[in-house]
């Protein structure tokens, strides 16, 4: 599987599975990321995302327990896979690794407080 | 916290539950109303909607809605299980399965090749590009009808009407061609005005079709004779000479005439060389019928401007002749099935045949079909009970009829393939019977369609009864194991047999007054002796050496008695108006066909002199004499007694009557005898030889050995009288032999049912018969009993099909002018041949039903 083949909503999504698990389904993921960006986030589009990271084999899934607020019905849990983890670990090697060769000075300033 | 307030719009649901597939289902829409009520409480429900209809949205796409494999039965594994029990219920009962198969595909391959015949005699003449505006002028008179017009009428035809494009000239002819070493007397050899082309479509494979007739010794040879010709060489441009004297350049090669032209030909001479000596069309004469005139008209001429163009035409004779002759435009398309004249095209065919043999496809795959129908409701009891399973575990009547007519269908299918490796094994001996150059052609699309139909009737018909009929059965009365519906069902069934055997009584009452007629064709007395007649065209120099040539035919006992003749009495093709007597009718305008003959042709032809006397010998003073039938002495009004003497004008020359000859047949027999009128031969014609008998080898090498001597420039020909004769009948002997074959077919066919039927009647009453036998009844009784029922069956159908056949062997009969009578003895000996083979077919299975050992029929219980 190569890399170039996970899309940036696909990263986030994998990432916010890693920070929501054990309970990491559709619902709280795009309510984190909604929370996280201040985008609207459809269930639909976590959705298709989290199955095509189940497809590429970085994420794996199994039913969960059912609720009143889902009529009944179960959710689908999600957790990281080896191949997943190795992955975010990549990316995120690269990014430290190009983040400190950014030179001082190099990015303008923007205010972050 | 739920509540009726905060669930989701409900349609919205149901558009999410008819997209997303079903394993999806509960996660997506658990997901969906989860975040629904997060957003209820945390917005307002309408926002929570919106954002809701929102998410639904998002989830439309490919991995949603794909759904997974089902594992529940669906329709193909239903089909599956059509084709397991037809082929279970084709193997177990082995014999049924032959029955059927064999008689629905030997029905099939009969009617195939029946449908390839009627499809050749139905495609005549249609080659050429212009075939619906083509016609042919026919000249009629009361009592003559005639393919042949005078030779001015095509060009006045051509200038006067506006709507005759173009118009062609024919004139048939025999003549000796040589190339080299090569010479033959050919027959098929047409004189053709240069419009040929422009009214036929003939292909030309070498030359132009613009010049090729233009130079008046310019030849046109299909390629066959090409390479009989020439053989490997080129032929264009070549000579080719004729009768010895006359010297034509090959200007162009046809493709060899289609076997579904009714002109057929191999060579074209030009009407220009013809017209160098042939008197007709030196004087444009008009009274004299001699040529075939074609005609291609305007294509917007109808039938209704036709009746109008007939008479213009009629308008345009009518001025340069009296005779009263009415002209008549026929397409050329119904030439061939439609038209017998005189002087007409040989090898026409007969609608009439096309019609009967129609039938006969017909009532052959209706008799196959019948079979099929019969052995299926028969073994009804057999499938009952999976009728009823099938019922009770949820199949309707409709899947149920779909059922049996697919299986009727399957099965006519597979005969379809045993048809068509019948019809290929066929082909080469019907080819022979019908005298056709027949193929199952797969890329002629017309064909194909026809045959599917034929397949797909047979199926649906054949299995329409069955399948009504079995579907009809209720599940609680069949599982139970009480069949009470044999009643209406033997009805049915007996009925159908009746239908097979009608159809086989009228096929064997139609095969045996046909062979009767045919009989009688050839043992009929048609006024003289035909046996023993040898003739000889007399070609070449042996005119002008006539008295040589008697001189050395006098000198061999073995060819002394001969006479010369111009015409002979097997299709006479001639006739007269210009005959008058004293007190003719100046309105009536009898036709005389003429016969111009020596004075030794009545003694040589055995016929019978009633009164007065034959011509004399190198008479000069009977050129003026006139030999008539009787029929033309009832047509004069006189009698026997008083006729020889009186005066007669014949062609403008005035003389008596010496003679009366009893009538005899000039023609085929299907016309009556017409008044006829000899005179004395003053012109070459054929010389006719009576062989001794046992002595006819000997004759020939006499008479080629003089012929060698006198002409030896022409080649030796010979025929007989007798074959000439039989060669008139060929049509109708080719049809009696193909109407036997079929009649042959359907009377096995039928007994293949029949003998199924009574195969599977003991085996239903085997206990009955072991319990009987017990009891004391004979082999007799019992197979009395077993037959009794079809000999009931039988008796009913004779009593069908008489009248049926009487009228159908009528209304063929009809067509012939001397005719066998049709005698209760023709319908005693078929019905009887129909009950016989029937009773045996019956009693093969009855006797060995009756002669089983008891205690094995009651054994087991």
């Amino acid at each position: 599987m190569r890399r170039s083949d996970l899309g940036e909503f696909e990263e986030i999504v994998l990432l916010t599975v890693a920070v929501l698990t054990p309970n990491a389904y559709s619902v709280v993921i795009a309510e984190e990321l909604e929370a996280q960006t201040g985008h609207t986030v459809t269930t639909g589009a976590v959705h298709a995302a989290l199955q095509r990271l189940e497809d590429k084999g970085l994420v794996n899934s199994q039913m969960g327990e059912a609720t009143a607020e889902r009529g009944g019905r179960r959710k689908r849990l999600f957790t990281v896979t080896v191949a997943g983890s190795r992955v975010l670990h990549e990316v995120q090697a690269v990014r430290d690794r190009l983040w400190q060769r950014i030179l001082p000075n190099a990015l303008p300033k923007i205010d972050l407080a | 916290m739920m509540n009726t307030n905060n669930h989701p719009p409900r349609w919205l649901d149901r558009l999410l539950e008819r997209f997303c597939a079903p394993h999806l289902r509960e996660e997506v829409q658990g997901d969906l109303h989860e975040r629904y009520q997060l957003r209820f409480n945390r917005i307002s429900k309408t926002k929570a909607d919106w954002l809701y209809f929102r998410d639904i949205f998002s989830y439309l796409r490919p991995s949603i809605f794909k759904r997974r494999h089902s594992p529940k039965p669906v329709l193909t594994d239903m089909l599956r299980n059509y084709f397991l029990i037809a082929s279970r219920n084709l193997t177990r009962q082995k014999a049924f399965s032959v029955i059927n198969i064999l008689g629905l595909s030997v029905g099939m391959a009969c009617s195939i090749l029946i449908l390839l015949w009627v499809q050749d005699e139905l495609s005549y003449d249609r080659f050429h590009t212009h075939a619906d505006q083509l016609y042919r002028l026919t000249s009629h008179t009361p009592d003559i009808h005639a393919a042949v017009t005078s030779a001015p009428t095509a060009a006045a035809m051509v200038e006067k009407i506006p709507e005759v494009k173009s118009a062609v000239r024919l004139s048939d002819n025999t003549h000796v061609l040589e190339v080299g070493e090569r010479k033959f007397e050919e027959e098929g050899i047409y004189y053709a005005d240069s419009t040929f082309f422009d009214v036929f479509s003939f292909p030309l494979v070498r030359g132009d079709v613009k010049t090729a007739l233009n130079r008046p010794d310019g030849i046109l040879i299909t390629e066959r004779m090409a390479q009989k010709y020439f053989g490997q060489e080129d032929a264009l441009g070549k000579t080719i000479r004729k009768d010895n004297q006359d010297d034509f350049v090959v200007t162009g090669i046809l493709a060899d005439i289609p076997s579904t032209s009714h002109l057929r030909f191999d060579f074209i001479l030009p009407m220009s060389f013809l017209a160098r000596t042939d008197r007709d069309l030196k004087e444009n004469r008009w009274g004299s019928f001699n040529f075939y005139t074609y005609v291609l008209l305007d294509k917007n001429v109808d039938a209704s401007s036709l009746a109008r163009l007939n008479k213009q035409i009629n308008n345009i004779v009518q001025k340069n002749i009296k005779l009263r002759v009415d002209f008549q435009l026929q397409p050329v398309l119904s030439i061939h099935l439609n038209s017998h004249l005189l002087r007409d095209v040989a090898g026409n065919g007969n609608i009439q045949y096309v019609r009967i043999f129609s039938v006969v496809a017909v009532f052959i795959l209706v008799v196959a079909c019948i079979n099929f129908m019969n052995l299926a409701t028969a073994r009804s009891a057999k499938r009952a009970k999976e009728v009823g399973l099938r019922k009770v575990v949820g199949a309707n009547r409709f899947q149920l009829i779909g059922q049996f007519l697919a299986e009727s269908s399957l099965i006519s299918f597979l005969s379809l393939l045993v048809a068509i490796v019948l019809v290929w094994l066929l082909t080469p001996f019907f080819n022979m019977l019908s005298d056709k150059q027949l193929t199952l052609n797969f890329l002629d699309t017309r064909l194909l369609l026809i045959i599917g139909a034929i397949v797909l009737t047979t199926g649906l018909l054949s299995g329409s009864y069955p399948a009504l009929f079995l579907s009809r059965f209720q599940p609680v009365k069949v599982l139970k194991g009480n069949l009470a519906v044999e009643n209406g069902n033997a009805w049915f069934r007996n009925g159908l047999v009746v239908c097979q055997f009608v159809v086989s009584i009228i096929m064997l009452v139609g095969t045996a007054v046909v062979y009767n007629q045919l009989q009688f064709i050839k043992q009929r007395n048609l006024g003289f002796d035909k046996e023993n007649l040898l003739y000889v065209q007399m070609t070449g120099e042996l005119w002008n050496k006539q008295q040589a040539f008697k001189n050395e035919l006098k000198q061999n006992p073995l060819t002394q008695s001969f006479a010369i003749a111009q015409d002979l009495p097997t299709n006479l093709g001639t006739g007269a108006a210009d005959v008058y007597w004293e007190g003719k009718d100046p309105q009536s305008q009898p036709i005389f066909p003429t016969m111009a003959v020596d004075a030794g042709f009545i003694d040589i032809f055995k016929m019978k002199i009633l009164s007065g006397r034959s011509f004399y010998a190198d008479s000069k003073a009977d050129s003026a004499s006139y030999i008539v039938n009787e029929r033309a002495l009832q047509i004069m009004g006189m009698n026997i007694s008083d006729a020889v003497g009186k005066s007669l004008t014949y062609g403008g020359m005035k003389g008596t009557i010496i003679g009366v000859v009893q009538d005899f047949n000039f023609k085929p027999i299907q016309q009556s005898i017409e008044p006829m009128l000899m005179h004395l031969n003053t012109w070459g014609g054929k010389v006719i030889i009576r062989t001794q008998p046992n002595k006819t080898e000997a004759t020939i090498q006499a008479l080629e050995s003089i012929h060698k001597k006198l002409n030896p420039a022409y080649p030796f020909t010979y025929h007989f009288i007798d074959q000439d004769l039989a060669n008139l009948y060929k049509t109708e002997n080719r049809m009696g032999d193909l109407f036997n074959a079929f009649a042959v077919l359907a009377i096995f066919i039928s007994c293949l049912g029949l003998y199924g039927l009574s195969a599977f009647i003991a085996e239903q009453r085997t206990k009955e018969i072991g319990v009987r036998r017990v009891l004391g009844a004979s082999v007799g009784n019992i197979v009395y009993l077993l037959s009794q029922n079809f000999t009931r069956l039988l008796l009913l159908a004779m009593i069908i099909a008489t009248p049926l056949a009487w009228y159908a062997a009528n209304n063929w009969l009809e067509g012939f002018a001397y005719r066998i009578n049709i005698d209760w003895t023709i319908f005693l000996i078929s019905c009887f041949t129909a009950l016989g083979i029937a009773a045996l077919t019956v009693s093969y299975e009855s006797i060995k039903a009756a002669l089983k050992n008891p205690v094995k029929a009651l054994r087991n219980e």
